[in-house]
């Protein structure tokens, strides 16, 4: 069974073997010459402060070229991708295929049980899911080194999230996973392959990083004062942290929520009608904060003065491998849950 | 060796059409004593017939004596039916085609022959 | 004919609130070679996927080689199955069916499967997908067989070939079946090559059992009778499977009950299995329309 279940996937092994070592090959000479331009510039900058390239230094002002550009932004994105295309190629066709073309019922009357020969082929299967997501994983997370030095916040960054450590290992098993229950359930490699696509989007794009994964801990929250002393506030932020709220409120502990120009208190008004410059439409009247000359503030410094403050809440960088792994946790059970459902509806229904 | 044929409309069943081809075999000397039937498995292959028929239509020619099955080497036949030799057999066809050119020549096609034929067996 | 390597009682199949197969009632000589025939959607596939263990009976007992159906080593090393559409791995060529045939089963004749390939021309390096449809279902057959199975299931195997590939593959598996030890039973819409091929029968119609013994039975057991139309048959004695009538003249299909003579006034005529079979069915569908 072991030969047979590696046999009849040699083909889509080979292929994403293929890929690995084309990816590697982008990957380790670009991330050894970023971190070296890096290193560099880390260097100079230690020298030489001065240099205005060392007062921002980020991925774009490090690496400024279109091709630098086409390198920072393919090389992470292939990892985003790379599970929808094992969900695609891997898990959706897996059973979907057998059942399609009617091959389950050679494999079922070999002298194999179903369970056997379902619990092979799975085991196979994920085993090469985790190898080769590791695999990625593991290449572009050496590779992110230099972007996450310079782009600090790896909770909410794009995808980046997603893509280092040891989340998009849980993630291609997820999507695997899905994938061959969908296969097994719908029976149609097309039906399948578009519920696996929809639900991967639904799950790792939109309810996973908006949805869950800012609550699983506690944020820490600091309060500041509005105004000016806005940016001392945010010092109290640690480097790295990601900010997952920033609410207004006015001195009555209410949130101010929309439009603040409006809501502000009546002392203020004055100060923002002298601020802003006024344009009328239909839905009224849409003011614009026109900045001082000295820059100065007036606007705020009377809302704070009214006993406006802001409350933000962060998770602290070194929370980051918690976060993977409470992630990976969740990922994994979806996936468990996914291969129970599959073994269910493998052996008690018709072939 | 002789080869069998099967016909399935005729509505005979397949063991007796087996059975009347190595009868007919013998009466025309085809098949001589001492001569080997095909095995069942080369029947089958040939012919896409169940074994079970083909042992079965050879069990029938054992049970009249025709041929005998030895263990091991195959089915071979023991002696000819009775009736008159090949030498008698191939006079009276001869005698009949003679007759059947006879009738032709007096103008009766095929079906006419038949009917004169199956009248003259019928009278016995 | 040895003891029964098939026996049902009373399985049935329901998809929904429809009886796919009901009541369903056989038995199956050891060494036969079983004929299934019966309308498109009188339940063969259904009968075949149950006794192979792919589908569950929902109703009723089966019996297969002693044993009841099961997703097991145990059961499954003992039977061959070859489903309708001839399922293959389209990408795996030949030699790797051969391969996958070893590793899939303890006891799995590898030489046997190699010659038998050989003997019909078949290449083992083209992927199968590549071959033609009499190439792909001896490949098929020859899996099946190379497995030394005891009983063979076939679902329509030939429906989808020319008439000479027909003929090979019936030649094949009745080469099987002189090897002995074989019990088949073959679902076929082709009643002329069953008749040739099976001793034995088994009629389905409307989901139901209309008839299973023996092909000879089967012969003796039933008649063709002529009469006036007046006639009356004792009903005792004659079961009427099929009959039709013109004004001055019956025709009746009997059944013959044993020890029953045919009554005077009747012309016996003997019937071929084909008729037989198609009277029953032709029963069934009036029996279901009623």
């Amino acid at each position: 069974m072991n030969w047979f279940a590696l046999r009849q996937h040699r083909k889509q092994l080979l292929i994403f073997g293929i890929l690995l070592v084309i990816y590697a090959a982008f990957v380790i000479p670009t991330g050894l010459h970023f971190w070296h331009v890096y290193q560099h510039t880390v260097a100079d900058c230690a020298q030489n402060p001065a240099n205005p390239t060392c007062g921002d230094l980020s991925t774009s002002s490090l690496f400024p070229t279109t091709l630098d550009r086409i390198l920072t932004g393919l090389i992470p994105s292939a990892v985003i991708f790379l599970p929808i295309i094992l969900g695609v190629f891997w898990g959706a066709p897996f059973l979907a295929k057998e059942y399609g073309e009617g091959t389950n019922s050679l494999a079922w009357t070999q002298s194999v049980s179903r369970r056997k020969w379902l619990t092979v082929k799975l085991v196979w299967m994920l085993a090469a899911t985790l190898v080769l997501t590791a695999a990625f994983a593991t290449l572009i997370t050496w590779w992110s080194k230099t972007t996450n030095a310079l782009d600090m916040d790896r909770f909410s960054n794009g995808n980046e999230f997603g893509i280092q450590g040891v989340v998009p290992v849980a993630i291609g098993l997820f999507v695997v996973s899905w994938g061959i229950l969908f296969g097994a359930w719908f029976r149609k490699v097309m039906v399948a392959v578009g519920v696996t696509l929809v639900l991967f989007v639904a799950v790792s794009h939109i309810v996973i990083p908006n949805l869950v994964r800012p609550n699983y801990m506690k944020p820490v929250s600091v309060t500041a004062p509005f105004g000016p002393r806005q940016d001392d506030a945010g010092s109290e932020i640690p480097q790295g942290a990601w900010i997952t709220s920033n609410t207004i409120y006015d001195s009555n502990g209410h949130a101010v929520l929309g439009d603040i120009f409006p809501a502000a208190p009546p002392q203020c008004q004055k100060v923002i009608q002298q601020a802003t410059s006024g344009t009328t439409n239909d839905h009224g009247t849409i003011r614009k904060a026109v900045p001082a000359p000295n820059g100065e503030d007036p606007i705020a410094e009377c809302l704070d003065k009214a006993g406006w403050h802001q409350v933000t809440t962060y998770q602290p960088a070194y929370r980051y491998w918690d976060f993977q792994w409470i992630e990976t946790g969740i990922y994994l059970a979806l996936a468990a849950l996914a291969i129970g459902a599959t073994y269910w509806l493998v052996l008690k229904r018709d072939a | 060796m002789i080869q069998f044929r099967l016909n399935t409309h005729s509505g005979v069943p397949p063991y007796l059409q087996i059975v009347q081809q190595v009868k007919q075999a013998l009466q025309v000397g085809i098949l001589q004593p001492g001569d080997q039937l095909p095995t069942v498995k080369e029947v089958v292959t040939h012919i896409a017939i169940n074994p079970n028929t083909v042992a079965k239509a050879y069990r029938e020619l054992e049970s009249l004596g025709l041929v005998e099955g030895r263990t091991g080497s195959g089915t071979f036949v023991k002696q000819r039916p009775a009736g008159p030799s090949p030498e008698v057999q191939e006079a009276l066809s001869q005698d009949l085609s003679g007759w059947v050119a006879k009738a032709r020549k007096a103008g009766l096609d095929d079906e006419a022959i038949e009917a004169l034929l199956r009248i003259a067996l019928h009278k016995r | 004919m040895g003891a029964a390597v098939i026996q049902t009682k009373g399985l049935g199949k329901r998809y929904g609130s429809f009886w796919a197969l009901e009541n369903c009632n056989i038995s199956v000589p050891a060494g036969s070679v079983s004929a299934l025939v019966g309308p498109n959607g009188a339940g063969k596939s259904t009968l075949l996927k149950i006794l192979v263990g792919l589908n569950r009976a929902s109703a009723g007992q089966g019996e297969v080689l002693g044993k009841a159906p099961a997703q097991e080593e145990s059961f499954l090393s003992d039977i061959g199955y070859l489903a309708q559409e001839i399922p293959l791995y389209k990408n795996l060529n030949a030699a790797d069916h051969i391969k996958m045939g070893a590793h899939l089963n303890k006891r799995f004749d590898k030489e046997f499967m190699q010659k038998r390939l050989k003997d019909l021309q078949i290449p083992l390096d083209r992927p199968v997908g590549k071959l033609s449809g009499g190439q792909r279902a001896q490949v098929a057959l020859a899996l099946a067989l190379a497995k030394k199975p005891k009983l063979l299931l076939l679902d329509e195997p030939v429906a989808a070939l020319d008439p000479l590939a027909r003929h090979d593959f019936l030649s094949s598996l009745a080469q099987a079946v002189a090897d002995g030890g074989l019990t088949v039973v073959m679902s076929s819409h082709l009643l002329a090559d069953l008749e040739r091929v099976s001793d034995h029968v088994i009629v389905l119609a409307a989901g139901k059992t209309q008839l299973c013994d023996e092909i000879e039975t089967v012969l003796n057991e039933h008649k063709l009778l002529v009469g006036p139309r007046q006639n009356k048959i004792p009903e005792d004695d004659f079961a009427i499977i099929h009959e039709t009538h013109t004004i001055r003249q019956s025709t009746l299909l009997v059944h013959l009950k044993k020890g029953a003579k045919v009554p005077n006034g009747w012309q016996q005529h003997e019937p071929n299995i084909e008729e037989i079979i198609l009277a029953y069915m032709g029963q069934a569908k009036e029996g279901g329309e009623k």
